[in-house]
């Protein structure tokens, strides 16, 4: 184990406008250690507050890793990315694009716009409990991640 | 045709002979007397029907600036629309019907031309280009709409996929949920009922897979390089070999096997046509597979892949290649009968043919030609 980074546990932001898919993806992360709290908005316009420490969200935490879906009403996840990695603030914060979209065209926008990287969900629940399973492994114990608290 | 009102010709010949006796016999022509131009070059010709409206053209092959098949072709392809009646000599007839064979809409021998035929010829001519450009107009229409039919039912088939994976996903969670935090509270039934929700939404996700694999490989841009098929088959059987280790099948495939066309998506037809044969071998003795191309015959190289598996009745040979169309009973052989499908969208999208023969029990030979 000592060659792997110490393990930390995450504060996590995932912005994701489907109910079904907010809680199955909690469920799938549910079990871990690793989580600290997972931070749940349904919208890319409360995804910014939350990060900016406005309206509702003054006390939020500053998220280790966002959880970025790209089919968000309004606001697309896109956009949201884009604000995320043009703010001096907030671009040193992961964000892994988790979406139901495989193609092409969505897999280069998002690494186009700096993505730290880019998962599509699985339909199996099984697949996605080893796929974000994988994420939440790999963010806290093989990544180094800046250091929190610049906010 | 236009009827009453006056034809407007152009002449295009050098010899003032010919164009006399030309200018004699349009005089003696029964009917309304045409409105005729005459020009002695090529160039002038070219000159005249870039700045002018024409019916017909009359054109001599051989002008002072051009001679031969060249004219009509140079002259043709300024003005594709335009009705053109060759003239040639007595001795170069043959050059007359070439030019027909080009897009000349007639050919007409100097002085072997009664008068009363002129008109009637160049009448001719003129409805039959129009007949022609009608007829083109309307496939080029027809083709344009079959086009956007094919790009929208493509987009729909993979909008529709992908749309249908949300609600899928949260059938399969949520099932998969309440069998392992809950299954103790349902009894024998419940639990039954739960293990058959939680199979049919492993199979429907299987089938939005291929659907989107198909409508995929129908809407991807081909990139053609020459890729070695041999290499390819290679590779896709050592995936299936990692896959299914317990398997004992015995591969075979040629060397060399290069065609023109796109690697990607002739990966995908190996992986589907090696897929079927390794699928449809795993209950024969001594499983065979087979990659190679045919005896040499006149034309293009015919590529197979055999199996000696479960074969299946050449009376559905056809149908296999419909998407969702199975010849086998889904506990025998799982799938969801789109592999063929795409094998056949990507090969006609190379331009090429594919076909199948087989019997019951005897296995199965897939042959594709890659133009």
């Amino acid at each position: 184990m000592n060659e792997i980074a110490e393990s930390k546990t995450l504060e996590i932001l995932l912005v994701e406008d489907s109910p079904s898919d907010a809680l199955l993806t909690k469920e799938a992360l549910g079990s871990s250690s690793a989580v600290k709290t997972i931070h749940h908005v349904e919208n890319g316009d409360e995804a910014m507050e939350f990060l900016h420490g406005q309206g509702a969200y003054v006390d939020a935490p500053r998220p280790d890793l966002v959880l970025l879906d790209l089919n968000l009403p309004r606001k697309s996840g896109l956009e949201v990315l884009q604000e995320i990695k043009a703010d001096k603030r907030l671009k040193t914060i992961p964000v892994v694009i988790l979406t139901t979209s495989r193609d092409e065209a969505d897999v280069l926008g998002s690494y186009g716009q700096h993505a730290n990287c880019y998962v599509s969900k699985p339909v199996a629940f099984e697949s996605l409990v080893q796929v974000v399973g994988n994420i939440q492994k790999f963010w806290s114990g093989v990544a180094t991640l800046p250091p929190n608290g610049t906010k | 045709m236009n009827g009453e009102s006056t034809l407007r010709i152009l002449v295009v010949e050098d010899n003032e002979t010919d164009a006399l006796l030309i200018r004699e016999a349009f005089a003696d022509c029964p009917g309304p007397a045409p409105e005729v131009v005459y020009v002695p070059r090529l160039g002038d010709g070219l000159e005249r029907i870039n700045d002018d409206h024409f019916d017909a053209a009359l054109l001599d092959l051989a002008l002072p600036d051009s001679s031969g098949l060249d004219t009509f072709v140079t002259f043709h392809q300024q003005a594709p629309r335009l009705p053109v009646l060759v003239l040639t000599g007595l001795e170069d007839e043959s050059i007359g019907a070439e030019a027909i064979t080009r897009g000349a809409q007639d050919y007409l021998v100097k002085g072997q031309l009664p008068a009363s035929l002129l008109m009637r010829s160049i009448r001719y001519a003129i409805e039959r280009q129009h007949f022609y450009r009608e007829l083109d107009d309307r496939v080029r229409e027809r083709t344009a709409q079959l086009a956007l039919a094919n790009r929208e039912l493509d987009s729909f088939c993979h909008a529709v996929s992908h749309d249908l994976r949300a609600p899928l996903r949260s059938i399969n969670g949520f099932g998969e949920l309440l069998d392992k935090n809950h299954r103790n509270t349902l009894d024998d039934d419940g639990q039954r009922f739960l293990d058959r929700i939680l199979e049919a939404t492993g199979r429907m996700s299987e089938l939005i897979d291929d659907l989107l694999s198909l409508s995929r490989v129908s809407r991807q841009e081909l990139n053609f390089t020459p890729v070695d098929l041999s290499r390819l088959a290679q590779q896709v059987v050592e995936t299936l070999r990692q896959n299914d280790p317990n398997r004992a099948v015995e591969v075979v495939i040629e060397e060399g096997l290069m065609v023109q066309g796109d690697g990607r998506l002739l990966r995908i037809v190996l992986e589907n046509l090696l897929g079927n044969a390794w699928k449809f071998t795993s209950k024969t003795e001594g499983a065979r597979i087979e990659v190679g191309r045919e005896p040499a015959e006149e034309g293009e190289p015919v590529f197979h892949v055999r199996d000696n598996g479960a074969g299946f009745d050449m009376r559905y040979a056809d149908k296999m290649f419909t998407a969702f169309q199975r010849l086998h009973h889904e506990e025998d052989f799982p799938g969801t009968g789109v592999g063929l499908a795409t094998v056949q969208r990507i090969i006609h999208r190379h331009g090429g043919k594919v076909w199948a023969e087989g019997e019951p029990g005897e296995g199965a030979r897939i042959y594709f030609i890659v133009p």
